[in-house]
């Protein structure tokens, strides 16, 4: 199954094999679960959006126009039903296209274990950038790495844009991590050498 | 431009993220067995209108969804009440049939009985998401609509 590309495990999940099935979950279900965060849903409403999307890739299996393009339509998928779950829960992403940090008392992504005191602050940061980019940087950072393909779907952005959307998304990063005086090369240095 | 994996700031975030809030393993697991739902010898009928996407501003949450699916000759709608975490579906089909109508999800299934005037109900569903499969009268195979989440 690993082997195979996204194309032909979509044509054997259709004919029933279930293994194939589950490779795919395997490949994109990082993307999914990264895009429902991002848009800072519960876990709750994060399970439901993912599991939704899987459902409707169950029901499209064998229907897809493009499978070779399977990411992106499962990102699309997903942030269709994210803003779905937003307007029902009666939220809206006004500002999804505003260049603008989220101000405090905003729905930040929920809230997480982490000892880690300049982890924590890390965390805290991402939930103060514009909600753009904190679906953005989700997405770049779900396992595995995804196609700018896969991102622009997850965000309803051209591929062209991506670059320096990320660009400018991480200068948000980096002046809330400097406001909380993060110093990241420790962060990262620590997991280089695997502790944390 | 460098790539994202080259930026110190980005691979703390990544770090972070991967640490603070991986994919839960139930999260994964549902979605490999969303596969059981798999049908193959069921028509679709898409989601093609829901009130909570199409009503301006924030809805009063007591005021009832509206969803319609539409495909296979046949026309779904369906009213959502909301209780708590408990859902209250009131269904037309169009044209008007009598049907067997079952609703599904993650965690089991519910049978309703559409009249000869098309309407249906259906109490005790659970939130999350939810497909109905439609046999009318006379036909060999059913009609499944859109999985939405309630």
């Amino acid at each position: 199954m690993l082997e195979l590309s996204t194309s032909e495990l979509l044509v054997e999940a259709s004919g029933g094999n279930s293994s194939a099935w589950d490779e795919i979950v395997s490949r994109y279900s990082g993307l999914v679960w990264a895009v429902a965060r991002g848009f800072a849903l519960s876990m709750a409403d994060a399970a439901d959006v993912s599991q939704t999307t899987w459902l409707r890739l169950v029901e499209h299996l064998g229907k897809l126009r493009e499978p070779e393009h399977l990411g992106g339509w499962l990102a699309t998928t997903a942030r269709h039903e994210c803003l779905r779950t937003l307007r029902k829960n009666g939220r809206e992403v006004v500002a999804f296209d505003a260049d603008i940090d989220i101000e405090s008392g905003e729905p930040t992504p929920e809230a997480v274990v982490l000892h880690d005191e300049q982890d924590r602050l890390v965390w805290l940061s991402l939930g103060e950038i514009p909600q753009r980019c904190q679906v953005l940087l989700r997405a770049l950072s779900s396992t595995p790495p995804p196609s700018y393909d896969e991102v622009s779907a997850a965000l309803g952005m051209p591929i062209g844009s991506i670059g320096p959307t990320r660009a400018r998304c991480l200068d948000h990063l980096k002046k809330r991590l400097q406001a909380h005086q993060v110093d990241t090369r420790q962060v990262d240095r620590r997991t280089r050498e695997g502790g944390a | 431009m460098s790539e994202p994996s080259t930026d110190p700031t980005f691979a703390a975030l990544r770090s972070v993220i991967d640490r603070a809030d991986p994919v839960p393993p139930a999260v994964v697991d549902a979605a490999r067995a969303a596969y059981i739902w798999r049908t193959i010898d069921a028509e679709l009928a898409e989601l093609t209108a829901d009130s909570a996407m199409t009503s301006a501003g924030v809805r009063s949450s007591s005021a009832p969804r509206l969803l319609t699916f539409e495909g296979a000759g046949i026309e779904v709608e369906v009213e959502v009440a909301q209780m708590g975490t408990i859902r209250r579906l009131a269904g037309q089909l169009v044209p008007v049939c009598a049907a067997q109508v079952t609703v599904r999800w993650a965690g089991g299934t519910q049978d309703a009985v559409a009249d000869d005037l098309g309407r249906f109900a259906v109490d005790g569903i659970p939130s999350g998401a939810i497909s109905l499969a439609v046999l009318r009268a006379g036909e060999q195979h059913p009609i499944v609509t859109s999985w939405v989440s309630i």
